[in-house]
């Protein structure tokens, strides 16, 4: 179980490494390469709803820090988005690449939108027109680098769990 | 019953951790000069703050009230008082003026050679029907001799009868035992005016003497009390008497019942 958790925290670090590294390269998208919203994800589908919830809080604040100047936008979507995940999961079985690929779409809808809604209703100064191409990239780029990390982290969980 | 918002459970952990972050955009998030939080802070206090506000306002509106109305007693007591301090002055002023008058009128009163002038105030005029005195007050007059002559502005009022202790009775000219050699001014005949308590009544004037009503008579000097040409009466009725001698009634040209400040004549030697 220990071994479990460290696998959780290095794929949290080793992605948010990558986060820090693409993030230069993305400019004003990025919106749409949230690879942390995927870890966020699979933890929500994979671990128990507790522990997700926990991670989701940690990894949108992390989310919050990289791209705006206020916590808690993402925070609260992807708290949100983790109970939601974790309620769905625990009543029914999600499993393969392309159950995955579609819910962490839906996942990126809702955590998109929720959070452009709190930043309207709290700044209320969000111009939408700017936000359609990051939001269509990350349509494609979110469940992508989902199914994606999902596989890392399955096969790394296999390989370690082993030892 | 098991609690829904317990920290143990999925839900409860979600709404925390979404209350927290909540709570963390409240205060950054900033709607005009204040945060969120602020703002909601300040709706839900301002009605406290607003009402203590007032209140103390109205405390100290009240209070400023209080003083000023208390300032206000305070000066409308000194201002009654001084009110009535300057009505005593008002009036001993004008007693003080009353006597400076009539002090100035005697300053314009005739002299008389060879007498000198003391001012002198009256005290009381008293008698009984038929006899008349003042009483004067000589304050610092201790050589006034007696049978002085005592005159006004307008006239003879008497002679000084007797100094004692300060104080001087007048015999009146209306006074009964009051006897003056009196003279016509007009025809220039002499006679004596006698008091009858009120008015004087001059004698020894024969009915072929020319007097008529209204005529003056001022003194004679042949008394050696009084001074001559001071002004006695004015005759108010002339008639001719059964012994010869005409009845002549004269009314005293110097108030003899109303006197405040008199002259007295007193003889240089």
């Amino acid at each position: 179980m220990i071994g479990h958790k460290v696998i959780q925290f290095l794929l949290t670090l080793l992605i948010l490494a990558l986060q820090l590294i693409i993030m230069p390269f993305t400019g004003g998208a990025s919106l749409s390469f949230n690879l942390l919203l995927s870890v966020a994800i699979i933890f929500s589908l994979k671990e128990s709803r507790y522990e997700s919830i926990i991670w989701a809080s940690i990894l949108g604040g992390l989310t919050d820090l990289l791209l705006f100047q206020h916590i808690g936008f993402y925070g609260i979507s992807f708290v949100l988005l983790s109970y939601i995940l974790g309620f769905i999961s625990h009543k029914m079985v999600i499993s393969g690449y392309i159950p995955f690929f579609f819910v962490s779409l839906c996942s990126f809808i809702l955590v998109f939108f929720s959070a452009i809604l709190l930043m309207t209703l709290l700044e209320g100064k969000v111009e939408l027109s700017l936000l359609l191409p990051p939001f269509i990239l990350g349509l494609i780029i979110t469940p992508i680098s989902t199914v994606i990390i999902d596989f890392f982290y399955d096969r790394a969980e296999k390989i370690l769990v082993k030892k | 019953m098991k609690s829904f918002f317990s920290l143990k459970k999925p839900e409860g952990l979600a709404f925390f951790l979404i209350f927290i972050y909540a709570i963390a955009l409240g205060f950054q998030v900033k709607r005009g000069e204040h945060t969120l939080l602020g703002n909601l802070a300040l709706s839900a206090f301002l009605p406290f703050i607003n009402g203590a506000e007032i209140s103390i306002k109205t405390f100290k509106d009240g209070f400023n009230a209080y003083i000023w109305q208390k300032d206000n007693a305070l000066k409308y007591e000194e201002l009654l008082k001084e009110n009535l301090i300057l009505k005593g002055e008002l009036d001993t002023l004008k007693s003080i003026e009353e006597e400076n008058r009539k002090l100035k009128q005697l300053l314009n009163s005739p002299s008389v050679e060879g007498y000198r002038l003391v001012v002198a105030r009256s005290i009381v005029i008293y008698g009984t029907p038929f006899t008349r005195s003042l009483l004067l007050s000589l304050e610092g007059y201790q050589s006034v001799s007696q049978k002085s002559p005592v005159i006004d502005t307008t006239g003879v009022i008497g002679r000084l009868e007797e100094v004692v202790a300060n104080k001087g009775r007048v015999l009146l000219i209306n006074d009964p035992a009051s006897a003056i050699g009196v003279k016509n001014l007009r025809s220039g005949v002499n006679g004596v005016a006698i008091g009858d308590g009120k008015n004087l009544q001059v004698k020894y004037i024969t009915n072929d003497s020319d007097v008529i009503e209204e005529d003056i008579f001022v003194t004679s000097g042949l008394d050696d009390i009084f001074p001559p040409n001071l002004e006695v009466g004015k005759a108010i009725s002339v008639s001719d008497g059964g012994d010869y001698m005409k009845k002549i009634m004269l009314s005293p040209s110097a108030s003899v019942d109303k006197v405040d400040y008199v002259l007295i004549l007193e003889k240089v030697r």
